[in-house]
């Protein structure tokens, strides 16, 4: 079902490439478009706060006057308040299928998917909320509907739907109290994103820029075209036959009345079990689980390279063990996810070095750099000319599949888990015209940070850096991604024609 | 990838996908409208908060009794709290639509009993009927109250227990609206019957025309299955259908 799932979306988000580029393809910054649409939803939400009247009596003829007499400011405020809210589930609910699909759960990754879980709940109840204060007939029938089904578990209302009898039992004093829900609700929210992201470095929370606009663009333009309105206002004389229901949001209300209120909680109880499950559920798929990063103190110097690349703050920095003065790194086992990036960033990983066994500061059991190096070294010896040496991340592309007259192939964790040295030390093999590394898409590197990485301390922005001459001429970086083995080879291609035709080696140093 | 399509071909795109994501987003963010209640459908809202009556009497500790407690604890007399569980049963023309017994709530089952009931009826004149028993194993109803009502399309009757006053207070289209709202459902009545003649007769004036479309999900069929003609007084010969058919959003 994983595999079905990811192929659906991989098509999906290929066809998205052509129209957006990967750089503002809106799928792969689905968290952080929710997160653009929450800021929305809490500018207008204040905005319209402040001319809300928080009585029963003032509720609807105060939305009245926002959308209405205010249409050309308060009104849109409104429309973008709804609309955003409405983006928000739409996105989130994708956010979560595409993290599912492509097994971004799995391991020390549990944390951001099970507390991905109460947001939605937040979420549904924090909107819910707020159409309640609208006090127009959809807040009566939500009103009474949502009463009802708090009512149906026994332990939880005691005749909160007795509040909706008639006009008399509503209070003020309850109306205040659904206000204030509606203010903390997402605020908690907002607590409960911050949590999610918590395990992450540096969370996509902003999405490209031409997104930002494009959204904002879009949901002003929908406004306008379509303002969001009431309906009548709320009568608890009388029942609301029919009602214009928002379907993101309610669209399990029908079934509360005709399934049964029970049924529906069972329904909901039961998917937020298998929700949480779910790491547990598909314990193994492609990838199989490594064991966590391991750091060396005889080989590590302190620098906090691997400190600041590891995409999951499994990297504390810690007074070294030996050296006194110096520092050295430590790995917290439960937060690593073995993606080898640490491994990239370490100095002391050169195959430069005169040792026997080649060990780097900071290592992943399951890719020893020495097992790097002897894979390296073996896969130029296999070359049957001269050719290029590609270095592949396997969760863009089977780079297996290459290997070709010409090409050979050493497969990665993840692209950033190869150190610069090692296209160095590679490119300057007398068989070997030029290194190429491939992987995902910087804009969606399934450990979130590798291609960025790699592609940064080869362009000399991060460190470490190529260690020579050769290595800028002659390495080269494709993120065709997971989509288009094509693209790669024409990659290839290309970059053997350019190296052939300027004499190989002619310039190297 | 991006220079296979020409950037104003993928602006062109760019767009058109906004716009379908728009059209979504307006259009399913209050349609298609839901009907909950078919144009012949009201509601019945049954409701009541009520201690029942103590079990048992208070009897007198024997010395041996008070020397078995501690010495803080020796009160002479105890008295149970167990309270009885309600029965409450609700009559539309004679036949008996709900029957329900209410335990008392708190651990000790020393708390007041409740209920809240939404019931779909088809529409017109009806005599209801409620009582309550607040002793279990008592002969008599201690509470009991009928009137006959003319209910119309999508009006809420509600029928509340006022323990203060001992009765059912019987409440029909008591609304309140905002300030500046024209309205024709009127306010709370004494006596719903006068009112509610009172505006039929309006009603068959104005020839009121409801534009709400038809699209039904209850239907009052139940009703015509047990001989119930909608709409028409009747003599009602007490099998009203299935009770499961009649109400929903019922608590556990
Ligand atoms: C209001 C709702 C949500 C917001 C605003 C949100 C936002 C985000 C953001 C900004 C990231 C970081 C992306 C990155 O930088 O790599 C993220 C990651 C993640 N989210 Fe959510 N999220 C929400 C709900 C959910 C839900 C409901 C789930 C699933 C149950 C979920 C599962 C995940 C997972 C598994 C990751 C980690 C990805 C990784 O390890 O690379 N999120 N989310
Ligand atoms: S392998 Fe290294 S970089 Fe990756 S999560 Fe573990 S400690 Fe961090
Ligand atoms: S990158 Fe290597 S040398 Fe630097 S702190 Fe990490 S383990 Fe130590």
């Amino acid at each position: 079902m994983l595999n079905l799932l990811e192929a659906g979306f991989r098509r999906v988000e290929a066809a998205f490439n052509t129209v957006f580029t990967e750089a503002w393809n809106p799928i792969y910054q689905l968290g952080a478009l929710a997160m653009l649409n929450y800021w929305i939803v809490a500018v207008s939400g204040i905005y319209l706060f402040v001319f809300f009247d928080t009585s029963i009596l003032g509720a609807w003829s105060s939305v009245e006057a926002i959308t209405r007499e205010q249409w050309y400011l308060g009104g849109i405020m409104r429309s973008l308040h709804r609309y955003a809210s409405d983006a928000m589930v739409v996105l989130v609910t994708l956010h979560l299928a595409r993290e599912f699909a492509l097994s971004r759960f799995r391991g020390p990754r549990w944390f951001s998917w099970v507390s991905g879980i109460p947001l939605l709940w937040l979420l549904f109840a924090a909107a819910i909320g707020g159409y309640w204060l609208v006090w127009d007939r959809h807040a009566q029938y939500i009103a009474v509907t949502t009463s009802e089904f708090i009512d149906a578990l026994p332990f939880l209302g005691d005749g909160l739907a007795r509040n909706f009898l008639s006009a008399s039992t509503l209070s003020d004093r309850f109306f205040s109290f659904l206000v204030f829900l509606h203010i903390a609700l997402p605020l908690f929210l907002l607590i409960g994103i911050f949590v999610h992201i918590k395990r992450l470095k540096l969370a996509r929370i902003h999405p490209a820029r031409g997104l930002i606009y494009g959204t904002m663009a879009m949901l002003l333009a929908l406004s306008l075209a379509k303002p969001a309105v009431s309906m009548g206002p709320a009568d608890l004389g009388t029942t609301p036959a029919v009602v214009d229901l928002d379907w993101f949001y309610l669209n399990l209300y029908p079934f509360m009345e005709s399934v049964g209120m029970l049924w529906v909680w069972g329904f909901l109880g039961a998917l937020t079990l298998m929700l949480a499950a779910v790491p547990w559920l598909f314990p193994e798929g492609r990838e199989v689980l490594h064991s966590p990063a391991v750091v060396n103190p005889d080989n590590c110097n302190g620098c906090s390279w691997c400190f600041q690349d590891c995409p999951y703050d499994a990297i504390t920095m810690i007074p070294h063990q030996d050296k006194p003065g110096l520092r050295q790194a430590m790995v917290d086992p439960d937060l690593c996810t073995a993606c080898g990036i640490c491994e990239g960033s370490c100095p002391s990983a050169t195959p430069f070095r005169r040792v026997e066994e080649l060990i780097s500061g900071i290592e992943v059991p399951d890719y020893p750099l020495d097992a790097l190096r002897r894979q390296a070294e073996s896969a130029i010896d296999g070359l049957d000319r001269e050719g290029l040496v590609l270095f592949g991340c396997d969760h863009a592309l089977d780079v297996a599949r290459l290997q070709a007259s010409g090409v050979a192939v050493v497969s990665l964790p993840c692209s950033g888990a190869l150190p610069p040295s090692f296209a160095d030390f590679v490119a300057r093999k007398d068989k070997v015209l030029g290194v190429m590394i491939s992987g995902c898409h910087p804009a969606d590197c399934f450990f979130r940070k590798g291609s960025q990485w790699s592609e940064e301390r080869l362009s000399g922005e991060r460190m470490p850096h190529l260690r020579t001459g050769a290595g800028k001429h002659k390495v080269r970086t494709s993120w065709a991604g997971p989509h288009d083995q094509r693209a790669l080879e024409s990659e290839l291609e290309t970059f053997r024609m350019e190296l052939s035709s300027d004499g190989g080696r002619a310039e190297v140093s | 990838m991006s220079a296979r399509t020409a950037s104003w071909r993928r602006h062109i795109l760019q767009i058109l996908a906004a716009s379908v994501v728009a059209a979504g987003l307006g259009y399913f963010s209050n349609r298609p409208a839901h009907r909950h209640l078919a144009e012949d459908q009201a509601v019945i809202k049954l409701s009541l908060r009520h201690a029942g009556q103590v079990l048992g009497e208070c009897h007198t500790r024997t010395p041996e009794e008070l020397a078995d407690l501690p010495a803080n604890m020796r009160a002479p007399m105890v008295c149970p709290r167990e309270r009885s569980p309600l029965l409450l049963e609700l009559r539309l023309n004679d036949a008996l639509v709900l029957s329900e017994i209410l335990p008392a709530r708190g651990i000790h089952n020393d708390g007041r009993a409740s209920v809240y009931r939404r019931l779909v009826v088809p529409v017109g004149r009806m005599n209801v009927a409620v009582r309550l028993k607040d002793h279990i194993e008592s002969d008599v109803f201690q509470y009991e109250s009928s009137r006959t009502v003319r209910i119309g399309p999508a009006e809420n009757l509600v029928i509340d227990f006022n323990g203060d006053l001992g009765d059912f207070e019987f409440l029909l289209a008591g609304s309140l609206l905002p300030d500046g709202v024209p309205s024709d459902q009127g306010a709370a009545l004494e006596d719903p019957l006068d009112d509610l003649e009172a505006r039929d007769r309006k009603r068959q004036d104005d020839e009121e025309v409801d534009e709400t479309p038809v699209g039904k999900r209850f239907t009052a069929a139940h009703f015509d299955d047990a001989h119930y003609p909608v709409g028409e007084e009747v003599e009602a010969d007490g099998d009203y259908g299935e009770q499961q058919n009649l109400t929903h959003g019922r608590g556990a």
